[in-house]
């Protein structure tokens, strides 16, 4: 360590020799501008992460749900999307089957139910919403020009 | 536990007991039983209430409600659209004129 702290000093007296004390302490002041800036950042990024709450919206493999309540890949990312618009919600992923939610502050029992019933009603929508354009669109094969 | 959830008023006593059914048929039947689902009315709104089954974790409890309020969700739309397409009952007063 003495060693370490033997050379360090010797490379400060030296580039005070060659560069002139103001320069030194500019450079020293810089590094510690530096550092400070990222110990902030550091601290901000862990109080993000402790009040970050993670909460599981739908397992999808939860339940053995008969064909017709499965859900398809893309109504699921239709859903991600309309919840990621919602005020508490930090970010939405999907994982292993599971939609996942950070939200910005803790939530309640309750209100995490009411998440799930609310991204139900979104998947119910987003399938009809399919389901009725995969009708327009049979009809206007079979039946051209009359719509 | 038992959990209730408030339906929309759009919801009548029919289709609380069609939404009942349809969940109670995608559950595993272990699961039914020990739900006791059911459709009560309470300030004119119809309410579906059930058990949570019984885990040793407080976080399966949740996941457990936020899965059956997801597929309630689900249900519950479904049916709301079905009826709002279904030809609307003739009123008898309109027959007669």
């Amino acid at each position: 360590m003495q060693s370490i702290a033997s050379i360090i000093m010797i490379l400060v007296s030296l580039l005070d020799i060659i560069v002139g004390k103001y320069l030194v302490n500019q450079i020293l002041s810089g590094v510690a501008v530096v550092a400070w800036t990222l110990v902030l950042i550091m601290s901000i990024k862990n109080y993000r992460t402790s009040t970050d709450k993670k909460i599981l919206v739908y397992d999808f493999g939860y339940f053995d749900l008969p064909d017709h309540l499965k859900t398809s890949m893309n109504t699921i990312e239709v859903i991600m999307k309309q919840i990621s618009t919602l005020p508490f919600v930090r970010d939405v992923f999907y994982e292993d089957r599971k939609i996942i939610v950070m939200t910005k502050h803790e939530m309640s029992s309750s209100a995490i139910m009411d998440l799930g019933f609310l991204t139900g009603t979104l998947d119910s929508q987003e399938r009809t919403k399919q389901m009725f354009a995969k009708y327009e669109k049979d009809k206007e094969i079979l039946n051209p020009g009359k719509n | 536990m038992r959990i209730e959830i408030g339906l929309v008023e759009e919801v009548t006593v029919d289709l609380a007991s069609v939404i009942k059914f349809k969940l109670e048929e995608a559950l595993q039947p272990e699961i039914r039983y020990s739900l006791a689902l059911e459709i009560t009315r309470k300030d004119g709104k119809n309410i579906l209430g059930f058990n949570v089954p019984m885990f040793e974790d407080v976080q399966d409890v949740i996941n457990f409600s936020s899965n059956f309020s997801f597929l309630a969700g689900q249900i519950v739309f479904q049916e709301l659209t079905i009826a709002r397409l279904a030809p609307k009952k003739e009123d008898p007063k309109d027959q007669k004129s």
